[in-house]
């Protein structure tokens, strides 16, 4: 709460999005504008490796996406966005990701910046990988 | 946000990647789809560390159930063991065995 001006941190459109702007708003005792404070001493630590139940992924460990088709090719990052079929190659880290447990994001393993997205932020159907955190709701 | 449920990888709003038109090609783009759970929808996640990789030459390839690069004959089962057989480099047909290279076949 603002004591000058008695507004409260606010999550705009009450919208639980990764992403989402928190701005300031009149009082309305809503769960948007409700907050825990933690300190940083007493949170869990950041899991670096096993099993995210939830996403699916083992934290931090390389992986193949290999499609079940008679092939079993694998998804690789080409040119540095878009995704396709390639025939797996041997220590091809443009066809190996990670799972990242502090941004919930895929990440490549040779262009480290680059996450699983989808262009036009959702609106198209095209699968690609993006540079910096841009794998939001959608 | 992605997540790997089912064999598929599935975003916040239930779509799922998949292998454009289900065709198997080299270089064939990914893309996100209504979920349908049809094979060119279906992922293995593999560790790196686990994952074999493709057979080699000279090795088997349990799928296909065939060597790698190794030069084989396919002899027909019929009464007189016809050799399977190309000519005029399109069709196939069964001949006795006469030495040429258009009865030998290799998988690669």
């Amino acid at each position: 709460m603002n004591f000058s001006n008695n507004l409260r941190l606010d999550v705009t459109n009450s919208k639980d999005e990764e992403g989402n702007a928190v701005g300031v708003a009149s009082n309305t005792g809503k769960n948007n504008q409700k907050w825990q404070v933690l300190y940083v001493d007493k949170a869990a630590k950041t899991e670096t490796k096993g099993l995210n139940e939830e996403f699916g992924f083992h934290i931090n460990r390389p992986f193949y996406l290999v499609s079940e088709l008679p092939f079993n090719r694998v998804a690789e990052m080409l040119g540095g966005t878009n995704m396709v079929l390639k025939r797996w190659r041997k220590n091809q880290r443009q066809q190996q990701f990670f799972f990242d447990e502090v941004k919930k994001v895929v990440r490549n393993n040779y262009w480290k910046n680059y996450c699983w997205d989808i262009q036009g932020n959702g609106s198209s159907n095209n699968f690609r990988t993006v540079s910096g955190i841009n794998s939001r709701w959608w | 946000m992605f997540r790997y449920q089912d064999n598929m990888i599935v975003n916040e709003k239930g779509k799922v990647v998949e292998v454009q038109g289900g065709l198997d090609n080299e270089n064939r783009n990914l893309v996100m789809a209504n979920k349908n759970g049809q094979v060119h929808q279906r992922w293995r996640v593999v560790y790196v560390e686990d994952y074999e990789g493709e057979p080699t030459k000279g090795q088997f390839n349990k799928k296909f159930g065939l060597y790698v690069e190794r030069d084989f004959y396919v002899i027909s089962a019929l009464k007189d063991n016809r050799y399977l057989d190309l000519i005029n480099n399109r069709n196939m047909v069964i001949k006795t065995q006469n030495g040429r290279k258009t009865q030998v076949w290799y998988f690669h």
